[in-house]
């Protein structure tokens, strides 16, 4: 497995042509595609996500992306919104 | 609120005085279902100790009880401590369930079973869950929980029936299995189970309580298979799960894009205005029909301090066109003209001057009593100039009242019934201008906050209030603090950390221009448009001036303060149209709790300025301002008065602006600068005690020491810098 930071969402579209799997931060994942939280660095972060019932291997959607701005991200029905720090370390692979 | 007809009084008093309390996730429609059970008599209070409110009422024998809308007990924020401890306390549960969010309500009720205490679930929003093609076996989550599983749809009263009937089912439920034995085992050591969890899930308020325990927090194990239990309950009692986009969904998306974002906020913004706008404007002039009838209850206290205390005289005087018009007649050069003016002056000076108190507006009759007074020469000079209708028009003058000053009764009623005495003054000011405010802008929050625009607008805002060290929560703040900055200062308590609440705090403080000056604002903005011939230049020189205050503070405070703000995190619930019946609700709850909390301020206030006038410490001040005003600020010696004005109330200074705006003794610049002072300058009284209360006497010291260093220095600055500019 490969990390890579500050990868395109393009790049990251190619690659999933290969057997690849790509980690970025929440920031940067393609929009409006399944991707898989494969790590929240911040427990605090993560004990949030889990009472919403997002876990490590949980599949959300990134929906929305304000510029330099805040994530809005789904995962089933719930829609959240986060800010920009704590997407970045949150680490998603594309589905 | 009616309420439901229970046909058996004797099932619920079987045991009796239980307290039954009502859990869930925010937005899970918790306060939809209380509403639905609770009859008429509505306590809400704050949690002792804390500023959150709790909704109480009587139901039956027992006890119906709301708590704050949460997704653990733990301590993560006071929300969650005071679920926590009114939970341990109730003897029945009632968990409020969103049934199109299961995977995410259910890790609270997971917890709840947990504390092995009788439980009912309210399975809500089935209607919402079956729009979305939610296929949900209620039995099939009954057996798996272990306690009563009872659809509902709140909103139309649909299951409530059957809610309350489940309530005597109510039962312990069946807790995670891989948990129960270390439960037990510590639950007989601290006393209770729910203790013990919240001991094992390291609760740092329970395990203070148990110092002499060095129980190692399990947390994150705890919640991993809490979630995994979730997460199995939902696969076998949820059918496949596909997502379906809904109309609202785009909606939602629009309002979180930048560009269509800014363009529905203006929008937004502009209906809020025109709401307030008629509001309180078509209050204000309700109320100053009000005030008229106002002026049926200020004269008869008047006249009852008057009786009591001492005297009062009144003065009529003409107001500012009339008066000037009678200024221009005197320089006339037909003789006959300037004769009759100095006869009116005569006149006005015996009959209407310093006149002893007569009820209601007899005054008036004194007006129109001049026909008879001036002589038939000057009616007919005055009549040749056009002047004669408007002289003894009633609604040309005003009166104002005045005890003598001399002596200690009279300074006690000018204190109780005076120009800004507390009885009348005061009481017209909370009754008549900020309940209307206060109501107004507690109803837009309201729908804003219902329909599910306010998270959108605090994610749109986010980035730019990262820049002043804020995240997007505190545009809530904010936009009341255009409507009373008092009320914006007791809201800061939602913010995430004490930073980020001084933060927010001297902002409004600082800079946000409460509403009561922002009517002033706008016109004296205005004035000096056209006074400057049209040019826009008044208007973007004060936007940008306070822009920049408001920036550079917030950096400042940012890089200054210690610690970090919390980042947005941020539920989004699906958009809905607002409920009136909730929304009216939560308007008056809130604007009556801000009243309670912050009248007696405005009260001490004012009560304050009273002394200050009868003792001459007014007039002092005035006079030691008066230099800076005069020499730094270049502006005219009267404009002391304003900034005094303006300690005591916002609208004050700022009305006091107008006056001397019309007068045309300012430049347009010269307006500019005021305004600029005028806004940055202290907050009221109020907003200072209720300052004093939030963030503590030294942080209130240094915000009021701060804004008289910042408004008259940047005041000066842009008034001296014009000044070279040649532009003053």
């Amino acid at each position: 497995m490969v990390v890579v930071r500050g990868v395109s969402p393009r790049l990251a579209g190619e690659a999933l042509g290969s057997n690849m799997s790509i980690q970025m931060g929440l920031h940067e994942a393609p929009l409006n595609r399944s991707v898989r939280i494969a790590r929240i660095v911040d427990p605090q972060t993560r004990m949030q996500l889990l009472r919403l019932g997002i876990t490590e291997g949980s599949e959300v959607i990134c929906e929305q992306r304000l510029p330099f701005g805040p994530v809005v991200l789904r995962h089933r029905h719930n829609r959240l919104a986060l800010g920009r720090r704590i997407a970045r370390d949150i680490h998603v692979a594309v589905a | 609120m009616t309420r439901t007809s229970h046909s058996e009084p004797d099932r619920r008093s079987a045991v009796a005085g239980r307290r039954i309390v009502l859990v869930g996730n925010p937005n899970a429609g918790k306060s939809v279902v209380f509403g639905a059970m609770s009859g008429m008599y509505v306590d809400v209070s704050n949690y002792p100790g804390t500023t959150i409110e709790i909704s109480q009422a009587p139901y039956g024998q027992d006890r119906l009880q709301d708590s704050p809308g949460v997704y653990g007990l733990g301590s993560f924020n006071d929300e969650e401590r005071v679920a926590r401890d009114v939970i341990l306390q109730a003897d029945i549960l009632v968990n409020v369930v969103d049934a199109v969010h299961l995977e995410r309500d259910l890790f609270l009720t997971l917890q709840l079973l947990e504390l092995a205490k009788p439980m009912v679930v309210a399975l809500n929003m089935m209607d919402e869950a079956a729009s979305r093609g939610l296929k949900i076996d209620p039995a099939r989550l009954e057996q798996q929980l272990g306690v009563p599983v009872i659809p509902t749809v709140a909103v139309r009263r649909e299951g409530i029936d059957a809610l309350e009937a489940a309530l005597d089912r109510a039962r312990p439920g069946q807790g995670d299995p891989h948990w129960r034995v270390v439960l037990d085992e510590l639950a007989d050591a601290v006393g209770g189970r729910g203790e013990a969890l919240l001991l094992l899930e390291g609760d740092r308020d329970v395990a203070a309580r148990h110092p002499d325990l060095p129980v190692e927090a399990m947390r994150e194990e705890i919640y991993q298979t809490r979630r995994r239990r979730a997460d199995a309950v939902v696969e076998s009692c949820v059918g496949p799960f596909t997502y379906r986009q809904q109309v609202r969904d785009r909606v939602s998306r629009l309002m979180l894009h930048p560009v269509s974002g800014a363009l529905i906020l203006l929008a937004v913004l502009w209906g809020m205005f025109e709401v307030v706008g008629v509001l309180v404007a078509g209050d204000l002039v309700g109320v100053t029909e009000g005030m008229l009838m106002q002026e049926r209850y200020e004269p008869a206290v008047q006249g009852a301090v008057g009786r009591v205390v001492a005297p009062a005289r009144y003065t009529v005087q003409p107001r500012a066109p009339l008066a000037e018009r009678l200024d221009e007649l005197a320089d006339s050069s037909d003789a006959a003209v300037a004769r009759a003016a100095e006869e009116v002056r005569q006149a006005w000076d015996e009959r209407l001057a310093d006149q002893p108190w007569r009820e209601g507006g007899a005054w008036r009759e004194d007006v129109r009593a001049l026909e008879q007074v001036l002589s038939p020469d000057a009616q007919q000079a005055l009549r040749r100039v056009n002047a004669w209708d408007a002289l003894v028009d009633p609604s040309g003058y005003y009166r104002t009242l005045r005890f003598p000053n001399d002596t200690l009764a009279g300074k006690a009623a000018t204190v109780l019934a005076g120009e800004y005495g507390v009885l009348t003054h005061t009481v017209r000011y909370l009754v008549g201008l900020l309940l209307p405010l206060v109501l107004a802008f507690y109803l837009l929050l309201a729908l804003l906050e219902d329909c599910g625009y306010l998270p959108r607008l605090a994610t749109l805002t986010d980035r730019a209030l990262n820049t002043i060290g804020l995240n997007g929560r505190a545009i809530i703040p904010i936009i009341l603090g255009f409507g009373c900055v008092t009320m914006a200062t007791i809201t800061t308590r939602l913010l995430g950390t004490e930073r980020e609440k001084s933060i927010a705090a001297s902002i409004l403080n600082f800079v946000i221009p409460c509403s009561a000056q922002l009517g002033v604002i706008v016109g004296i903005l205005a004035l000096a448009v056209a006074a400057a011939g049209g040019q826009a230049g008044p208007i973007l020189l004060y936007v940008a001036v306070i822009l920049t205050i408001l920036v550079l503070l917030g950096t400042l405070l940012d890089r200054l303060l210690p610690g970090r703000s919390s980042h947005l995190f941020i539920e989004l619930p699906p958009l809905r149209l607002p409920r009136l019946g909730n929304v009216t609700k939560k308007t008056f709850v809130r604007s009556f709790a801000f009243m309670k909390e912050a009248a007696p301020w405005f009260v001490v206030g004012s009560l304050a300025v009273g002394l200050m006038q009868v003792t001459g410490l007014l007039t002092a001040a005035r006079d030691a301002l008066a230099p800076l005003t005069e020499r730094w600020l270049l502006l005219t010696r009267e404009a002391a008065d304003v900034f005094i004005m303006g300690l005591v109330r916002r609208d004050f200074g700022a009305a006091g602006l107008t006056r001397l705006a019309n007068e045309g003794t300012l430049t347009p610049y010269q307006m500019t600068v005021s305004l600029i002072v005028v806004t940055l300058f202290v907050p009221c009284i109020a907003s200072l005690l209720i300052l004093v209360k939030e963030r503590g006497v030294r942080q209130a010291a240094a915000i009021w020491v701060g804004t008289w260093l910042t408004a008259f220095a940047v005041g000066g600055l842009v008034a001296q810098a014009l000044r070279m500019a040649g532009m003053l």
